[in-house]
């Protein structure tokens, strides 16, 4: 497994590839060139901030798929291009035909019986594949392609299953939706009804990921990237604090007025803002910093669960805890509550 | 039957101009001429029938449908056996898929709908079915372990292979 830091470090790798090839690419372009090209850079950089350790199609969200469905374009030439690969394993097939050349022809008989089918339409191209680390062997994978074909409602119909082992172990089907009452699999809404159909594959065969999702990390927001590289410019400290250190405190705090001692202690300043144009100095937020940095940084650009509104809320929560007093609303089960947020990454050091 | 009882059809694609100019000929010589119309582009062009869906098939053309199902896929472990043998029944490979490629096609005709009934009917009773029995309990017997004896080899191939050439 790799650390977050090295993952972290090979997109920023990424970007700065991505980067030069662009800028020598819009050298001589135009002026909007370059101002497209400058967008994309930072939306790139964003993307690369933001690389999770385990970054990869299956737990971008937070969720782990077990069975993760594809579809492709190009089913017109049948399977062909699933054996195309060197290191491709052939798992099985419902047709007569031994090469794709012959499997070809038996997908262009269902063609025939369907003219008003486009062929693009009618033979179908999909993927399903596993997470790295849960291979499965290729009778388990026929199964499962036999099984999401039951479950879309293709069973009886052409198929064939080709395996491309390896890191990201998947396998190709190319199915017919010629049914063989004379009828077509329907293709409405295939994409929600091919993934409840893996959904469901995986679950009638016992296939579903056990350990759960890695810790998801998030970007920190661009202003306490930008004060970490002023501060890196100007040689001064780091006003970066951690927003789980904070949220200890704030934890256990039972009125706003104690919360500076506490993050004092923890090695943090903290200070309300108050509006500048007000008569009556009203509160508008609050700011911390790592102590002995020069600059401040405001709650809510460390961490959303840092704002005003948000501490206070989590004050009064734990003021009523104190007193015995349960909260009118109950907590929410298990499965209807919502994942814990994320830990938010620190501002890498540039050049480091 | 006289000449003029004959009944002649041509298809032919024409334009409008000519097609006018056809029917002016053939009026002035007294033939009755009969145009049928037809969409330009399919014109003359032969237009295969559909082939009919797998439950649409007669039962015979069924039958034979599912035994070349099933021998095309024994051939294949027959195959994977005979060469895991050696010799002599490594030598067999060749006459396996062979008689793989005849059951492909004849599958392969009855799924295009060429076959008619009476003919998947006379295919069957030739024996076919007999022989593929015979190979199909020769492959489950290798798939679970067992040995068979040059002599079960012989006599299934060579039913099978008569049963083939009949077909033909």
């Amino acid at each position: 497994m790799t650390s977050p830091t090295a993952a972290a470090d090979r997109a920023a790798q990424a970007h700065e590839r991505t980067s030069k090839r662009l800028r020598s690419k819009a050298a001589s372009q135009s002026k909007s060139a370059a101002a497209k090209l400058s967008r994309t850079l930072k939306r790139t950089r964003r993307r690369s901030r933001g690389a999770s350790p385990n970054a990869g199609s299956w737990n971008r969200a937070g969720k782990t798929v077990s069975l993760l469905y594809k579809k492709h374009k190009g089913a017109v030439r049948g399977d062909s291009y699933s054996l195309a690969d060197k290191s491709c394993e052939f798992v099985g097939t419902s047709m007569l035909g031994g090469t794709p050349k012959q499997r070809l022809e038996e997908f262009k008989l269902d063609c025939r019986r369907h003219p008003l089918v486009s062929p693009d339409n009618l033979i179908v191209h999909i993927s399903l594949s596993r997470p790295e680390g849960h291979s499965l062997s290729l009778s388990e994978w026929h199964e499962v392609g036999k099984t999401w074909l039951k479950n879309i409602g293709a069973e009886g119909c052409n198929y064939t299953l080709t395996r491309h082992p390896g890191k990201n172990d998947h396998v190709h089907l190319v199915y017919s939706r010629a049914r063989p009452d004379g009828g077509l699999v329907s293709d409405s809404n295939d994409f929600w009804r091919g993934r409840a159909a893996a959904r469901e594959a995986a679950r009638a065969l016992g296939i579903e990921v056990p350990d759960v999702a890695p810790n998801l990390t998030q970007a920190p927001t661009d202003r306490a990237v930008n004060a970490q590289r002023r501060a890196q410019r100007r040689g001064t400290p780091n006003a970066w604090v951690d927003p789980q250190v904070v949220e200890r405190a704030i934890s256990r705090a039972k009125r706003l007025e104690e919360l500076p001692a506490l993050l004092l202690a923890e090695g943090v300043e903290f200070q309300l803002t108050q509006s500048p144009n007000s008569p009556n100095a009203k509160v508008t937020g609050v700011r911390m910093r790592a102590k002995g940095a020069n600059e401040w940084l405001a709650g809510s650009s460390i961490s959303r669960q840092l704002s005003l509104p948000a501490i206070h809320r989590q004050i009064e929560l734990n003021a009523q805890r104190a007193n015995g007093v349960t909260p009118e609303r109950p907590p929410a089960p298990m499965s209807m509550q919502r994942p814990a947020p994320p830990h938010i990454q620190a501002p890498r050091q540039r050049g480091g | 039957m006289t000449d003029a009882d004959r009944e002649i059809k041509l298809t032919v694609r024409v334009s409008l101009a000519e097609r006018l100019q056809l029917r002016q000929r053939a009026f002035s010589a007294g033939l009755p001429v009969a145009v049928y119309l037809r969409t330009s582009g399919l014109a003359g062009s032969p237009v295969a029938p559909r082939p009919p869906a797998p439950i649409d098939l007669p039962d015979p053309c069924k039958k034979l449908l599912f035994v070349c199902h099933g021998s095309v896929s024994n051939f294949t472990q027959l195959a994977g056996h005979s060469a895991a043998a050696g010799e002599p029944l490594s030598r067999v490979g060749p006459l396996l898929l062979e008689m793989q490629s005849t059951m492909r096609n004849l599958g392969m005709s009855v799924k295009a709908g060429e076959l008619g009934e009476a003919e998947a009917q006379r295919i069957l009773d030739t024996g076919l079915l007999q022989a593929s029995d015979q190979i199909n309990v020769l492959c489950e017997s290798l798939n679970e372990g067992q040995t068979a004896t040059n002599q079960t080899w012989h006599t299934a191939l060579t039913d099978l292979r008569t049963a083939l050439e009949q077909v033909k």
